[in-house]
């Protein structure tokens, strides 16, 4: 098969820029920039549309209108319903009637007064929109997993950087304190050389709905929901937050909460721009008409340098982030979570000449900033697609029960055509990457 | 000679079995041997009556005809202890349900074609090793049943064969371990099957090994698998599972030849030869191989399929898992992926299988699809409803064969289904079929732009070249040429790739976006070359382009290039000044330095912010720290602590040593600023120059500032120096700030007696006043060396040195003055005796003698007094010991009218204090330290890292406590118990003398008795064995 030869596009200074860009410390705005501190003419504002407004959407979307320096234009979803719930909302913040609803994400991104991109869609309507939106020359914050497929991450990254578009991903953790000063503690050795990381996260449901389909209701585009993926029956059980049951959809608890816990991982391990050189996986499956996710799984990650990253659900780990060195152990999860083997490692400084890992003024704020400064974010494509792609190595070494040999360079698969096949599939027409 | 041995068991009844036996006889005379039945002695009588009671009456086939069976038992590895009970339990199954006679044997001379001739079929019982030794013998068997006749397994007839593939094929696999031996449940997959008829259900519980086979030859492409075990109802943490697919079958049937084939893995333990369910399974599969049962034996792969064909929503969907566990399997073998493949195709191809059932096989055909299935799939790609089905199973397929159908599928397919053949050559990358593409491209539709779209995923320099031909007004062929260039590019060619980005660029009729993605090329391309277009990009008044050229410089790796733009910047826009510090920032560059102080010297504001946090960013920036300081130093607030972000952010070795040489060089503010940096770097690399800035003849206000950083970054070095400022220095606020600098890095440095003496060694040389200083320094000093001076100071002629060593002793916690103290106390004059009372107090308690003495102390104190606020002050001393004693102190002194208040609160105090519940420290793990008491043997303790010596647990009663036995339960994790351990006991946390008990020995649940009882606040538990790759754990502990 007469396949890309080659995986991302070159990155060149990119990467180094965006090592060194770890050492930042407080963001500072520019004063100028932001003019009163309190009222931003309406010219220098940054303009937003939403596409998705189910729950993260609308998470996100509280944040945005927080920021006063940023003004959402438009929001789009194939549900009327909540189409217009989040229209309401965003007119009710404004106090006029300012934001347009849409239920074709073309239709908003084609529009030249909106700057940015909120997509808080389905993983399966992730590359699309996103790659659209970078072709029109969109500035994007987008939800985790960076993407449902890897090939379609590949693509994604590509479209980002060829069209030189600031991305930050929904990885919110990397924004706070707990997780940065964890990640950098073990990235500057405080716990020596890394040997396993344990990357806790949910188990996925066990429920097994018994619902039959029906016909889609009538404020739902459900041919638009379905998209690029196999076209299936619809079953309100499989729509709104349960997609992720659904692999056509979504990616299980595994691809859901890759993109955070995993994330940290590699942060810690300094594995931005890097993938695993091996992967193995266990785990057990739920399958019913309704749902097909793996609820159970353990992957095992080997990367270059020996450092195995092992993620797992609940069965095997608590949740978070537990970096184990040969010089002691570093454990951070949500709620604050920072422990460490002896009270001594967390007492420890960080020196003027050590990593510094970027110190945040939350996420969604920091994106607008680099949206101002063109600076990269804290979460940009590649290093989001990274993140993820443990996970989707996960999957296929699931699917085929094969230990799976990787390029993290060529991004390839080595060896193995039957797995290389998995890290992607065929849309549904009319869509195409 | 092998000796034989053949046991016949006669049934007067049917003279069958007298020839029969006649027959074994003569076998066993010839091969020399006397008969001898050597097992049958070996069953119980009441083990032969439980099989008898449990044997079925009725056997489930009517018996066409005398059925006999050779029970063949030999062991050349290793031999079950069940197998007598094996064989009279299958003498009993045929003579109860009179369904067959059997003949016992361990000679494989029996397998000659024509003694085999009196059986029906042969049972493989526990078979191991090597059954058949010799060629002719295994043929005679294999003929047997090929020719029709049955064969049948009990358990270990799998571990027997290995070097025999016929045995292994014919009997349906090789034994791979039992990782289970336990009560299991079984999942009877085909209830209604003849031979499942006896489980009466859909499931069987039953405790024995449970046989896990290898890859091969076990199959259900070959097996018609009767019962499995049920993973979900199984532990699937035991050790040596091996199968990924989750498949472990314990019976099974298949056709051999002509013949049948009937397996079950049950039959390790004596008592399943007394279950009457697994007797009713065996006697139903004898049957089977005798030819007298009928039974569906299609390989459950097969089976699966046809299930999957017809699935409808809301049906189940066992078979699916089965399918995907097939298709797992089948991976590694390639005749069994082509197999499964065709029966696979079958099913796509066939009109009546459902939409579920095809999309399900699509799947499947995404990932072991080949050639074979592409005839089939390609028909269905102008069918509406199969399209995107067909594409699913062909997208990934390297196959020629899936090019040149999408090719023809391009003329036959219409609208949406086109699109979707469209799609799927772009993404196949399909050099090749850029020329059927021409033609549809220059349609101005969806189509066209499908198939632009599909060319710039292709990106070959012939989609290049079609995509050139296009008018290039459009964002999506300018999409797809960049995709082109971008492919070029990376393969070296680069003159046509800059022609096109150069073209694109160019192209004034398009949006923004994509003339933005060209430049990115052109730089990417040709940096050298692209300076001048970037540089007027950035003197343009274009906001976008101007953004873009400053964000695309990081995409230039020459610093001499880089350093030419920065050179630029004071004659660009200030919106574009801004933007490209940033993206010049990026590359970390030091030898941006001169450029970014130039902006930050020059700038608007907006400009002069973006300097700061350029230089943040940047290693070793060349000259960039004075002025900086400079800045930080004079500058407005905001700017100020921008600058001084800047400098606390920026790296190398040349900023630390630039903000050195600052310290003590400049005005008196910028020298300050840079200390005040210094300290905020936290960089103790500058910390020689702190102790020089600090040293005398400066200026007051930077000498303090420098003590003050050394009190954060300062070091033994730099200590000596330190005290020589304190020793020699007059001025109070240097010699305040000295003394605090001393005390602090004298704790870091963590030897109290090493750090006093300087002091100490001061105190003969220096006059009254300097003592005094020297003494409140000696003050916060712990050790004998502080102790002695401020005890010899007191010894004192000088009435000030002597209040001075009085009040360095009160103040200390160096309990090595109690004494003195003590003796202060009782003889001193007034000022002295309540300062001195006030410390021996408080140092009392603290001190590390034992609990019963501090409270002799303090009792004598009492006595030792009249005054009633001094005997208050002593209670509440008394009251932070907490002890029975000290409690029934307490309620006498309550006794006391004077002192009932203060007496009565102490009591309190202490009770509080003896009846807190124990506290437990841990060297490791100790945010999971409650776990061990918190009554639940399912949480643990443990220590997160293999168990090495010097690990440690310690429980804090507070107050001395009687112990005698303590019980660490660590059943929960069996193996995390202590290899080897020491237990300590004592009042003082920091020092518990030697251990009171030892030992090498743990166990899942480890008992510590002491020989008698101890009584202490504190028992620590010390590991001193080591196990790699296990915690400690402790589940529960309880201490009596």
């Amino acid at each position: 098969m007469n396949q890309r030869k080659r995986s991302t596009i070159s990155r060149r200074r990119f990467v180094k820029g965006a090592a060194a860009s770890t050492l930042a410390a407080p963001w500072i705005i520019p004063a100028a920039s932001l003019g009163n501190a309190n009222v931003v003419a309406p010219s220098e504002r940054i303009t937003l549309g939403l596409i998705g407004c189910g729950g993260m959407g609308n998470s996100n979307l509280g944040a945005f209108l927080g920021q006063n320096d940023c003004q959402v234009l438009a929001v789009c979803d194939v549900d009327q319903n909540h189409l217009e719930r989040t229209r309401n909302r965003v007119n009710n913040h404004y106090k006029a009637d300012v934001c347009k609803g849409y239920g074709d994400f073309r239709e908003l991104i084609a529009r030249d007064d909106i700057d940015t991109i909120l997509l808080c869609t389905p993983d399966h309507w992730h590359s699309i929109p996103a790659i659209t939106a970078a072709k029109a020359g969109k500035d994007i914050y987008g939800e985790k997993p960076f993407s449902h497929s890897h090939e379609e991450g590949v693509a994604m990254c590509n479209a980002l950087e060829r069209y030189g578009r600031i991305w930050q991903t929904g990885s919110w953790q990397r924004s706070l304190e707990n997780f940065r000063r964890g990640a950098e503690l073990v990235r500057n050795g405080r716990i020596g050389k890394i040997q396993l990381v344990e990357v806790g996260l949910p188990t996925g449901t066990t429920e097994q709905p018994s619902d039959q389909p029906t016909a889609p209701p009538p404020h739902l585009n459900y041919d638009m929901w379905v998209g690029p993926a196999p076209y299936r029956p619809f079953i309100a059980k499989r729509l709104h937050f349960n997609w992720r049951w659904q692999m056509d959809y979504g990616g299980g608890q595994m691809l859901d909460w890759v993109g955070h816990h995993n994330d940290i991982a590699h942060w810690g391990c300094g594995f931005d721009y890097t993938s695993p050189v091996e992967t193995e996986a266990t785990g057990e499956w739920l399958n019913n008409h309704v749902w097909n996710h793996p609820y159970k799984y353990l992957v095992t990650n080997t990367y270059a340098d020996g450092t195995v990253i092992k993620m797992g659900s609940g069965h095997y780990y608590p949740m978070g982030t537990k970096w184990i060195g040969d010089a002691g152990w570093i454990f951070v999860n949500r709620g604050g979570v920072l422990q460490a083997s002896s009270p001594d490692i967390l007492k420890e400084e960080i020196g003027p000449n050590e990593i510094h890992l970027p110190r945040s003024p939350g996420h969604q704020r920091q994106f607008l900033d680099c949206v101002k400064s063109r600076r990269t974010t804290l979460t940009p494509g590649e290093v989001a697609h990274r993140s993820a792609t443990p996970g989707h190595l996960g999957m296929v070494a699931l699917r085929t029960g094969r230990k799976i040999k990787f390029d993290p360079d060529a991004q390839k698969i080595i060896g193995d055509d039957t797995a290389q096949r998995l890290l992607g599939n065929a849309f549904r027409a009319p869509w195409s990457l | 000679m092998r000796k034989a041995l053949i046991t016949t068991f006669h049934q007067q009844r049917h003279t069958m079995i007298r020839q029969s036996s006649i027959i074994a006889l003569a076998v066993t005379l010839m091969a020399g041997s006397a008969a001898s039945s050597s097992f049958a002695g070996e069953v119980t009588d009441e083990q032969r009556k439980k099989i008898i009671d449990a044997a079925p009456e009725k056997a489930p086939a009517e018996v066409k005809q005398p059925r006999r069976l050779l029970v063949f038992s030999r062991t050349t590895g290793y031999r079950h202890s069940s197998i007598p009970q094996g064989v009279e339990a299958m003498k009993i199954l045929g003579e109860k349900s009179k369904a067959f006679t059997i003949e016992h044997s361990e000679d494989p001379a029996i397998f000659t074609a024509e003694k085999l001739k009196s059986f029906d079929a042969v049972l493989f019982l526990n078979t191991t090793g090597d059954p058949a030794p010799d060629e002719a013998q295994r043929k005679a068997l294999e003929d047997f049943v090929r020719g029709g006749k049955g064969i049948a397994g009990i358990h270990a007839a799998t571990d027997a064969g290995y070097n025999w593939p016929t045995y292994g094929e014919m009997m349906g696999g090789y034994f791979d371990g039992h990782p289970w031996h336990e009560k299991v449940t079984l999942k009877v997959e085909d209830p209604d099957h003849a031979l499942c008829k006896c489980f009466k259900g859909d499931h069987l519980e039953v405790v024995d090994e449970i046989y896990q086979f290898r890859d091969k030859p076990y199959s259900r492409q070959n097996l018609h698998i009767l019962t499995s075990l049920n993973t979900k109802l199984t532990n699937m943490e035991k050790g040596g599972i091996k199968r990924k697919d989750g498949d472990f079958a314990v019976s099974w049937i298949r056709e051999f030849g002509k013949g049948r084939v009937f397996y079950c893995s049950l039959g390790h333990r004596e008592e399943i030869y007394w279950n009457p369910v697994v007797l009713e399974h065996y006697l139903a599969g004898l049957q089977y191989a005798f030819g007298d049962l009928k039974a569906d034996a299609t390989p459950s792969a097969e089976k699966a399929i046809k299930e999957v064909s017809h699935y409808q929503i809301g049906q189940p969907r066992d078979a699916f898992e089965r399918l995907e566990g097939i298709v797992r399997t089948s991976l590694d073998d390639e005749t069994k992926r082509a197999a499964l493949e065709k029966q696979l195709v079958a099913v796509m191809a066939d009109p009546n299988t459902t939409f579920e059932g095809k999309q399900f096989v699509a799947r499947q055909l995404w990932i072991i699809g080949s050639d074979a299935s592409v005839p089939t799939l390609a028909k269905m790609l102008d069918d509406d409803e199969m399209n995107d089905l067909a594409r699913y199973a062909m997208e990934r397929m390297s196959s020629k064969s899936v090019d040149d159908a999408l090719i023809a599928a391009l003329k036959s397919t219409q609208g949406r289904n086109r699109l979707g053949v469209i799609s799927t050559i772009g993404r196949r990358g399909h050099e090749g079929a850029e020329e059927a593409l021409m033609a549809l491209a220059k349609n101005n539709d969806e189509t066209g732009q499908a198939a632009v779209n599909a060319l710039g995923l292709i990106a070959s320099p012939k989609a290049a070249r079609i995509l050139n031909a296009l008018p290039l007004n459009q964002s999506h062929v300018a999409d797809a040429l960049l995709q082109c260039g971008d492919a070029m590019l990376e393969s070296g060619d680069a003159q046509p790739a800059k022609d096109i980005y150069q073209k694109v660029f160019n192209a004034g009729d398009l949006p923004k976006a994509p003339r933005i993605a060209a430049l990115r090329g052109l730089i990417s391309a040709d940096p050298a070359g692209t300076v001048p277009l970037v540089a007027e990009l950035l003197e343009s008044d274009d906001a976008a382009m101007q953004e873009a050229a400053a964000r695309f410089v990081r995409q230039i790796d020459d610093e001499q290039l880089i350093n030419g733009f920065a050179e630029k910047l004071p004659s660009l826009p200030a919106s574009s000044q801004a933007l490209l510090i940033a993206g010049l920032s990026e590359s970390g560059s030091g030898t941006l330095g001169p450029a970014f102080i130039k902006a930050m010297e020059h700038g608007t504001p907006a400009v002069r912010m973006a300097a700061y946090e350029g230089l943040a960013r940047l290693q070793n920036p060349a000259n960039a720290v004075p002025p900086l300081i400079k800045a930080a130093a004079t500058a407005n607030g905001e700017e100020a602590k921008a600058a001084e972000s800047a400098l606390t952010r920026m790296r190398g070795q040349s900023v630390a040593d630039a903000l050195a040489a600052a310290a003590s060089d400049g005005s008196v503010n910028e020298r300050t600023t840079a200390i005040e940096i210094i300290a905020a770097r936290k960089d103790s690399s500058a910390a020689p120059a702190l102790a020089k800035a600090a040293a005398g003849g400066g200026d007051i206000g930077v000498r303090v500032a420098a003590l003050k950083a050394l009190r954060v970054v300062g070091g033994a070095e730099e200590y000596p120096a330190v005290v020589n400022v304190f020793v020699t220095e007059n001025d109070e606020q240097v010699v305040n700030n000295a003394r605090a600098a001393l005390v602090t890095i004298a704790r870091r440095m963590n030897d109290d007696e090493a750090a006093a003496k300087p002091l100490a060694d001061a105190m003969s040389s220096a006059d009254d006043a300097k003592k005094a200083d020297l003494l409140a320094a000696l003050g916060s000093f712990d050790g004998d060396t502080a102790g002695l001076a401020m005890i010899t100071a007191y010894g004192s002629n000088s009435p000030s040195v002597q209040d001075a060593a009085v009040r360095a002793m009160s103040g200390s916690n160096n309990t090595h003055v109690i004494d003195t103290l003590r003796k202060v106390a009782a003889s001193g004059n007034d000022k002295h005796r309540a300062l001195a009372l006030r410390g021996a107090v408080k140092l009392i308690p603290r001190s590390s003698i034992k609990p019963e003495a501090k409270i002799d102390i303090l009792a004598q104190m009492l006595k030792d007094t009249d005054d009633v606020n001094e005997k208050k002050m002593i209670v509440s001393s008394l009251a932070q010991v907490p002890h029975q004693k000290s409690l029934g102190l307490a309620k006498s002194l309550a006794q006391d009218e004077s002192l009932k208040n203060e007496a009565e609160q102490a009591a309190r105090q202490i009770e509080a204090a003896l009846s807190q519940p124990p506290v437990a420290t841990a060297s490791h793990g100790q945010d999971r330290v409650g776990y061990a008491f918190d009554g639940n043997a399912g949480t643990r303790w443990d220590t997160g890292t293999p168990m090495r010596p010097g690990m440690w647990f310690m429980i804090d009663f507070h107050a001395p406590r009687t112990v005698s036995k303590i019980t660490l339960d660590t059943r929960g994790s069996s193996g995390d118990f202590p290899r080897g351990y020491e237990v300590y006991a004592g009042d003082n946390a920091g020092n518990l003398g030697n251990p009171v008990v030892k030992s090498n020995d743990g166990s899942p649940v480890t008992v510590i008795t002491f020989e008698k009882p101890v009584t202490a606040q504190f028992i620590k538990i010390v590991q001193t064995g080591s196990v790699d790759g296990l915690f400690w754990s402790i589940h529960e502990m309880t201490i009596e």
